[in-house]
Formats: structure tokens, C-alpha cells, sequence
């Protein structure tokens, strides 16, 4: 058992995402609607947030227990954590461990920065399709390129 | 879109028109060629749309390019559903999900769009299983009046080889010069000049592409309009419009200086090519001189009627007229 293990807690089943720069854990708890009780009934997560770490100054861990998020989902991670490394439990083994890293498509995830992007009209209801490449993220309908700083998640956050 | 093999006329069958980007540069000659055709021999093209039926959804006014698409339509024995969406309740409150999947069930055998939101146009294609025609989506595509510049550049200059072209107006708004400019530097060594007030300029992001693809281009003021076109085989005039100042008095003394300058007189073109052309997308309002249309210089009402045989190509290619 590490360190960060005996304070936030063993988990038996579940996912460990470490790495994550310091202050950005509750992003992510958000990015995956960890604290949305409708979707994760039952779940628990644990978080710590500000331990020293060599690889990214200081970091925060989240372990998130009894829910099962798809690997699509998980991915999402990268876009506030690039640094980020998941681990899958299993019987209170790591049975898997890698980098986050952001899907090619990002469903509904993203807002186009467009304002006048078909996505951006509420009446219209379209949900928001990105693509992420090397350097730039491009919206499926208006083709708008945009970098990392222009990134806005649903929901304004 | 690799740009290998032969294209025929198989490849576009059922095929959207959203945006020329969709396009790979053999396809696009190819389409060029196909309307050369139509032009050349309609006889040949008459009854392609013999019983099928385009149904035209222009959510925002655009009075030439929905008679531009019915002409076509018509010159090919196809029929057009009247339908206003201006004065029909479709426009209120109804998302464009629901409109578009009530029109399919219409059977229509093409759908043509004009929506005032970016994107607009491929989502529609996205829900629609019939094939669908962009005839302008917000300031992104508008790839047919792409499609009828080329060909009538093409017509001028014999080639889109080694253009030397002015684009002149609104190029920090306007999607028509993005879309221009984007699409003649497919071709072999062509050269640009940007000529616009400096609050209207090309956007970076676009000049950054330009770069990276090695092509020529200048950018000038509209003061030098007249030495551009000295050297160049034609100009694309472009409107400037009062909405993209801003409101108030400063916007307006901006708008109204902006306004004076900008006009290609007809004393301007003394010393251009003999074989020197005036395009526009039109409609023009103040910035060509009313004399300038009675000169062999002014293309504009020619590049119109191109609209029509670039039209009628297209939806012969979509869907699939006459084999060749
Ligand atoms: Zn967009």
C-alpha cells in the first residue's frame, strides 16, 4: 500500500486516477458527473488534493468505487489533466494502468466557441460534436478551429 | 478524399453538397467540367429530373440563389415544391431536427437549405437520408457560389492555373472571399491581392494557412485599388455592409468614409489588361460605378448566370441524371 493509498482510502473495485495538477480534482469529479446522484447511484469517490509529487509539482488523486464508467468517459480526464495516469482496480489489484488521453470525438462534451454555431442556438437543441486533433479541437457543423484555451465545458464551467 | 484515380460520375451520386472543403480538387474539376456540358449541350441535360422534385427550406431571405437552384431545376424537366417558409408556421418554434425529419417523410428527392446558424447545413445532411444542398449556412459555406467562381475564373482565364487575382471588399466577414481564396490556392501558383479597408482585412487564422501552403499574396488599403488591378487578369468585388461597424456615430462616420472610398470607377480601369474582368457576387450597391457594367470589363451578370449551369450540375451528378 502506498502512501496516497492510506489516506484517501483502499479501494477494491473501481478506478484511481492520479497525477492530476493541483486544484483541478473537482473539474474532473464534474467532467464525469461523479457528483450527479442520478447517474451514479450507489457510487462512492474519494478525493485528496495538494500531495507532493515529482512527475507534476503538486497533484490531487480521486478513487471512485462501485460504478463503472466506460472508457470513452474516463478519457475525458485528459482534457483538464493531460498528466493524469488511471489505474483499473480489480480485487484490490491494479489489473490496468495509463494515460488519460482525449478522444478523437468529444460528444456533447464541449461547447463550440462559434456563438453563432448551430450548437450554440438553445431552441435548436443540437448537441455539440468535437473533434480533437494535435493541436487544435474542430466542430463537426461550422468546422471552427480552436485551441485548448478557447476549451469551454456544457454547462459553462 | 484521397486525390487518386479517376472520378466519375458514379462518386457523387447521393452525395451532400455542405462544403467544398468535401470536395477533393479532382472532384471539383470534375463538377466544373460537367458544367461546362450542361452549358454547352442543355439539350443533352433536359429531362435528367424528369419526375423528381427539389424541395427548397430558405429559413433566411435569399431571393437569387432559391430562383438560381428552381431554374436549374426547371431547366432540367425536375419540378420545385412552393413552399414559403417565411409565411408558414414551420418557422416558429419547430426545431430544424423535427422540420427536416417531417420534409423527409415528404419524399423529396433533394433538399436545398439557407440557415442564418453556422453548421446548419451538415446537420441537416447528418438526419437527412436525401441528399442535401447548402445554399449558405450563417458566414460559414456557401459552396455552390464557391463552385461558380471557380468556374467562371476558369472561364476567363482558360485555367485556375496561375490566377492573378484581386479580391477586394468586406474579406474580415465575408464568406464568399474566405471560401475564394481557400479554394483557388488548390490550384498551381496562383497570386492574391487583398485589397480592404484595414478593419476589414483577411483574418489571421486564414493568411496562416495561405502561409503554410507557400501561396502569394499581398494585402493592400483601398487606396490602391486602381495600381492593383493594373496588374492582375481580374477583381472580385465583394459588398461592404453598414453592420459590420459599430453602432453610433463613430460607426457610422467609419461606415460613410469606408463607403466613399470604396468604388471601382470607370476611369480606374484605363490602364488594366485588354482582357481585364470585373466579378461580383452581387447584389452590388455602391461599390462598382453604375457605367462600369456597360464595359467589356464587368463579368458579374455572366458569373450569375454561371450560377445556374453549376446548379444544374450538380443536382444532375447528386442525383444522377443521364449517364455521360
Ligand atoms: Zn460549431
Amino acid at each position: 500500500m502506498t502512501d496516497d493509498e492510506k489516506i484517501i482510502g483502499y479501494i477494491e473495485n473501481g478506478i484511481v486516477i492520479d497525477h492530476i495538477p493541483q486544484g483541478r480534482v473537482w473539474q474532473i469529479v464534474e467532467l464525469l458527473h461523479l457528483n450527479d446522484p442520478m447517474r451514479y447511484e450507489g457510487g462512492i469517490f474519494s478525493l485528496g488534493d495538494g500531495y507532493e509529487s515529482r512527475k507534476v509539482g503538486k497533484k490531487g488523486i480521486l478513487k471512485v468505487e462501485g460504478v463503472s464508467l466506460r472508457k470513452n468517459d474516463i478519457d475525458l480526464v485528459a482534457l483538464v489533466a493531460k498528466e493524469a495516469t488511471i489505474s483499473e482496480i480489480e480485487n484490490g489489484r491494479i489489473k490496468q494502468k495509463y494515460d488519460a488521453e482525449i478522444p478523437e470525438v468529444l460528444d456533447g462534451v464541449v461547447n463550440c466557441p462559434n456563438l453563432n454555431c448551430i450548437t450554440n442556438d438553445e431552441t435548436q437543441r443540437v448537441m455539440s460534436k468535437i473533434y480533437s486533433g494535435d493541436d487544435l479541437f474542430m466542430c463537426h457543423y461550422c468546422r471552427s478551429e480552436f485551441g485548448e484555451d478557447k476549451i469551454k465545458f456544457l454547462g459553462g464551467k | 478524399m484521397a486525390d487518386s484515380g479517376i472520378i466519375t460520375k458514379q462518386d457523387f451520386l447521393g452525395r451532400d453538397v455542405v462544403s467544398i472543403d468535401d470536395f477533393s480538387t479532382s472532384e471539383i474539376d470534375y463538377i466544373l467540367d460537367h458544367a461546362e456540358k450542361v452549358q454547352k449541350w442543355p439539350q443533352e441535360f433536359e429531362g435528367s429530373m424528369q419526375g423528381k422534385q427539389m424541395m427548397p427550406m430558405f429559413f433566411e431571405n435569399s431571393t437569387r440563389t432559391a430562383t438560381s437552384f428552381q431554374v436549374a431545376m426547371h431547366n432540367l424537366s425536375g419540378s420545385v415544391v412552393d413552399l414559403d417558409l417565411e409565411r408558414s408556421s414551420i418557422k416558429k418554434g419547430e426545431t430544424l431536427r423535427d422540420t427536416i425529419k417531417m420534409i423527409n417523410g415528404y419524399k423529396p428527392d433533394v433538399i436545398v437549405i439557407r440557415h442564418s446558424k453556422d453548421g446548419s447545413a451538415r446537420f441537416v445532411a447528418d438526419i437527412s437520408p436525401i441528399p442535401v444542398m447548402n445554399a449558405g449556412d450563417g458566414k460559414n459555406q456557401h459552396p455552390t457560389q464557391t463552385l461558380l467562381d471557380l468556374y467562371t475564373i476558369k472561364e476567363i482565364k482558360g485555367t485556375l492555373d496561375n490566377v492573378k487575382i484581386a479580391i477586394a471588399g468586406d474579406l474580415k466577414y465575408g464568406r464568399t472571399p474566405h471560401s475564394l481564396a481557400l479554394a483557388l490556392a488548390r490550384y498551381e501558383g496562383c497570386d492574391m491581392s487583398f485589397v480592404s479597408p484595414e478593419s476589414l482585412s483577411m483574418p489571421k487564422d486564414l493568411l496562416a494557412r495561405l502561409d503554410k501552403q507557400n501561396i502569394m499574396y499581398t494585402e493592400s488599403g483601398l487606396n490602391d485599388l486602381e495600381e492593383v488591378i493594373n496588374n492582375c487578369d481580374m477583381v472580385y468585388m465583394t459588398r461592404v455592409q453598414r453592420e459590420r461597424f459599430p453602432e453610433g456615430p463613430e460607426g457610422e462616420h467609419e461606415y460613410d468614409r469606408v463607403a466613399s472610398e470604396y468604388c471601382l470607377k470607370e476611369s480606374m480601369l484605363e490602364n488594366v489588361g485588354a482582357r481585364f474582368k470585373i466579378l461580383h457576387p452581387l447584389p452590388k450597391v455602391f461599390e462598382i460605378e453604375d457605367s462600369v457594367d456597360d464595359t467589356d470589363y464587368a463579368y458579374y451578370f455572366r458569373q450569375a448566370e454561371n450560377g445556374v449551369y453549376i446548379r444544374m450540375a450538380l443536382l444532375d451528378l447528386v442525383l444522377g441524371g443521364y449517364d455521360d
